[in-house]
């Protein structure tokens, strides 16, 4: 026997129960309301005209990446792979001229971009430590000395497989080494891209005269904008007399924007790409 | 009263400072999880770069892209943004694709036929609160090819 007192409460509970399972059979049906509006189509973005692209575009995106000249070339089924032709090289990051050590430091970025897979633990570290250096002369910052010095011990312990460590150099070569604002001034993030483009250019010139197939050229070697956006911070100014690097690599540049402007790149083209650059990588 | 009053004018520029660092941190944040994720997929950045823009503002990039590469184009706003906009143009400024989405975090895909110059054009299509005068909101792009 149940209380009295229970009776209406299990009353409410079951007529609150029957509605919530979908109300008394008899009810209407609701009314169709009126069929709900489309989502309105995203608005368009609005047109540019060419004269606001060419006046309002920023380069700092404009350099291709050693291991993307890498990926081009495989695609151009050209089998070569720049990390077999990376030499070994004894950079000097002792001179006061900053545009020197800028190159310097690009030319070292690409070696460690292409041959992260295969180096030597040892030639990998002391690549590393030269970039580090350069940066110490650059003016860089601590942020960027700490993270090198960290990716040097990582290798150095074997705490970090080579997978991983191209994701971390392509972010300290992509991604934060032109971030930094350096004490040298506004000229250092394009000289480090101009240093990491001739190296690879150089190295992709190689390629293609060793397979010989040089229709492949126009798609691997022809990019006047790089050059032209290089040679602006490399013009010599003022009645010094310049750097001897500096001053060849303000030459070389104005032969590459010449050539690489021209209609097509063939052998003849080719080759004077590598010597040209071959000139300049030597001097440093 | 007036040691008061420049006490917190300095908080309050303080504070709006320390947001648009937060905001621009997020944007970051969020664009490099993306490039990260797609490692594994075969892509590798090129550069990932940073904007601060008002409503209906834009920035442009000159890019160069390899024949036969893939190239995606990441773009992530901060929480302050309705809808990102990413569009490509080749070297004459015709548009060859734009992304066809309304929100933050647009992505766009090109393979091209010849190696080249072309434009990417980042607009800050559509901002969450405009009203306020001079509004910025962050924005990070990344170049991604395989």
């Amino acid at each position: 026997m149940l209380p009295s007192w229970i009776r209406p409460v299990l009353f409410s509970a079951v007529l609150v129960g029957a509605s919530a399972c979908g109300g008394t059979p008899e009810a209407p049906a609701p009314a169709p309301g009126p069929a709900p509006e489309p989502a309105p189509a995203p608005q368009a973005a609005p047109s540019l005209d060419l004269a606001t692209l060419q006046a309002q575009a920023q380069n700092i995106a404009l350099t291709p990446s050693p291991a993307e000249m890498q990926a081009a070339l495989s695609k151009a089924q050209i089998t070569q792979s720049l990390a077999e032709l990376v030499q070994k090289r004894e950079v000097d990051m002792d001179t006061p001229n900053k545009d020197r050590v800028a190159v310097r430091t690009g030319v070292l970025v690409a070696d460690v971009v292409l041959t992260i897979k295969t180096a030597p633990k040892e030639d990998l570290v002391a690549r590393l430590q030269g970039i580090q250096k350069g940066m110490q002369q650059l003016g860089g910052g601590a942020d960027i000395d700490n993270t090198i010095t960290d990716l040097v011990n990582r290798i150095q312990n074997d705490a970090v497989s080579r997978d991983e460590l191209v994701k971390d150099i392509d972010e300290l070569a992509g991604v934060i080494i032109p971030e930094i604002e350096y004490e040298a001034g506004e000229k250092v993030v394009p000289l480090i891209q101009a240093g990491s483009w001739l190296e690879g250019a150089n190295l992709v010139s190689s390629a293609v005269m060793a397979s010989g197939k040089f229709d492949t050229a126009d798609a691997l070697l022809k990019q006047p904008e790089v050059v032209k956006y290089f040679r602006q911070y490399v013009k010599i100014e003022g009645e010094n007399a310049p750097d001897e690097v500096v001053a060849k690599l303000e030459q070389t540049l104005g032969q590459l924007e010449m050539i690489t402007s021209g209609e097509t790149l063939g052998e003849e083209e080719v080759k004077t790409i590598n010597e040209q650059t071959d000139a300049v990588l030597a001097l440093l | 009263m007036r040691t008061l009053t420049r006490a917190l004018t300095a908080l309050l520029a303080l504070s709006i400072a320390g947001v648009a660092i937060a905001d621009q941190d997020e944007a970051d944040t969020c664009v490099r999880s993306k490039v990260w994720e797609a490692y594994p997929e075969g892509w590798a950045v090129r550069t990932i770069t940073k904007a601060n823009l008002g409503e209906t503002e834009h920035r442009i990039y000159l890019l160069t892209l390899y024949a036969g590469n893939e190239y995606k184009f990441l773009g992530c706003g901060d929480t302050s943004l309705v809808d990102v906009d990413l569009v490509l143009y080749d070297a004459d400024g015709r548009m060859l694709v734009q992304d066809q989405t309304e929100d933050r975090q647009p992505v766009v895909e090109f393979r091209p036929s010849s190696t080249d110059t072309f434009y990417l054009a980042v607009h800050a299509a559509k901002l969450v609160d405009a009203s306020e005068t001079g509004k910025k909101a962050s924005v990070a792009t990344a170049v991604t090819y395989r």
